[in-house]
């Protein structure tokens, strides 16, 4: 618990210039268990990136997406940021014994066409995570300067990690264990 | 085979003579899918020793092999790759499933494994375990040179 605290000291001021920054665009701030967070619509996110940099989080750690269905709004994207300390990033041990803190970002971005800011522009191993959502879940990044399937095979139909989807996946050649008959049609309220 | 005390020579047939190479010279293909690859890795160690019968030498390219031994669960992705290596393959051709999920799916029952290896290609010899023991992969293979010697390339032609 005491890393948790010593990260809430960083984050505050982080969340004071969001919510001067971003106007309506903050829809919430919370005070997680293990860190803080916020949650913003799709278009604040790169503004909302850009305060997060500047309030020295130096490392996008990974991009993880949630599939909320039957609830609406049914997608979450979160960004996890660690604030590394500077002697640590040029790669000596930390001299300081500075916690390092930490900070979630979550969009929601539209039911019928997901679609949120790529942040290879700011972090540029966000290309890869990106790419795992897009594939797993069908949420396009927009500005991402390659987006296709990394882990799926390139002519696979659907998004398999989307709760609508039948867990053995589609009849085909090489998935006979998969469900017979057409796509089905992808479910949204 | 015969062989006569008084004179130099060996009188066989030919099936026999070529069901005796087949069974006495194994190549398997240098292909691992998944952590059943470890325990097929140490057949060839001296412990297990499948030189013991003609069946150490794994070949890197399916052109020269004549046994693929699928060593893992596979993904829907590899399916294809799998089934153009099969092809590759001369015949005669054998595949030993290795392990649980090589030959029914194992714990994955999702979208992104096969149900077996045996939808798309067909295997002669089948090992239960997770991962089968060394023993039980040499075990199975003393099983396909069974099959070989009682008429495997016949059974070959019959699968197509």
């Amino acid at each position: 618990m005491a890393e948790v605290k010593a990260g809430r000291a960083a984050t505050a001021a982080l969340l004071a210039q969001l919510a001067a920054d971003l106007g309506a665009s903050l829809l919430d701030a919370v005070s997680a268990a293990d860190m803080d967070e916020a949650v913003i619509v799709a278009a604040g996110l790169l503004p909302a990136v850009d305060a997060v940099r500047a309030n020295g989080f130096n490392l996008l750690l990974d991009i993880g997406a949630t599939d909320h269905h039957p609830l609406t709004p049914r997608f979450e994207i979160s960004y996890h940021f660690l604030a590394l300390p500077e002697d640590a990033v040029a790669g000596s041990i930390p001299s300081s014994g500075v916690v390092p803190a930490r900070f979630r970002l979550r969009v929601f971005p539209d039911d019928r066409d997901p679609v949120v800011p790529s942040l290879c522009g700011r972090w540029p191993n966000a290309d890869w995570p990106e790419r795992e959502v897009y594939d797993l879940f069908g949420v396009r990044f927009d500005g991402h300067p390659d987006l296709r399937r990394i882990l799926m095979p390139d002519d696979w139909e659907g998004y398999p990690l989307r709760k609508d989807y039948p867990l053995r996946g589609l009849n085909r050649r090489f998935n006979p264990g998969g469900l017979p008959g057409p796509v089905p049609p992808v479910v949204t309220k | 085979m015969e062989m006569s005390p008084q004179q130099p020579f060996i009188t066989t047939k030919l099936d026999e003579f070529t069901k005796w190479a087949q069974t006495s010279a194994i190549w398997p293909m240098t292909m691992g899918l998944a952590c059943c690859a470890i325990e097929m890795m140490s057949i060839v160690s001296p412990r297990y020793d499948t030189s013991r019968f003609g069946a150490e030498v794994f070949r890197s390219s399916p052109r020269q092999s004549d046994l693929m031994i699928v060593s893992g669960r596979v993904a829907n992705k590899m399916a294809p790759i799998l089934r153009q290596l099969y092809d590759q393959m001369p015949d005669p051709k054998w595949v030993i499933s290795m392990g649980a999920c090589a030959s029914s799916g194992g714990i994955f029952d999702n979208y992104a494994v096969l149900p077996g290896v045996d939808s798309i290609l067909p295997v002669d010899v089948y090992v239960p375990g997770c991962p089968p023991s060394p023993d039980a992969l040499i075990y199975a293979l003393m099983q396909l040179r069974r099959e070989i010697a009682a008429g495997g390339k016949a059974n070959v032609l019959a699968r197509g």
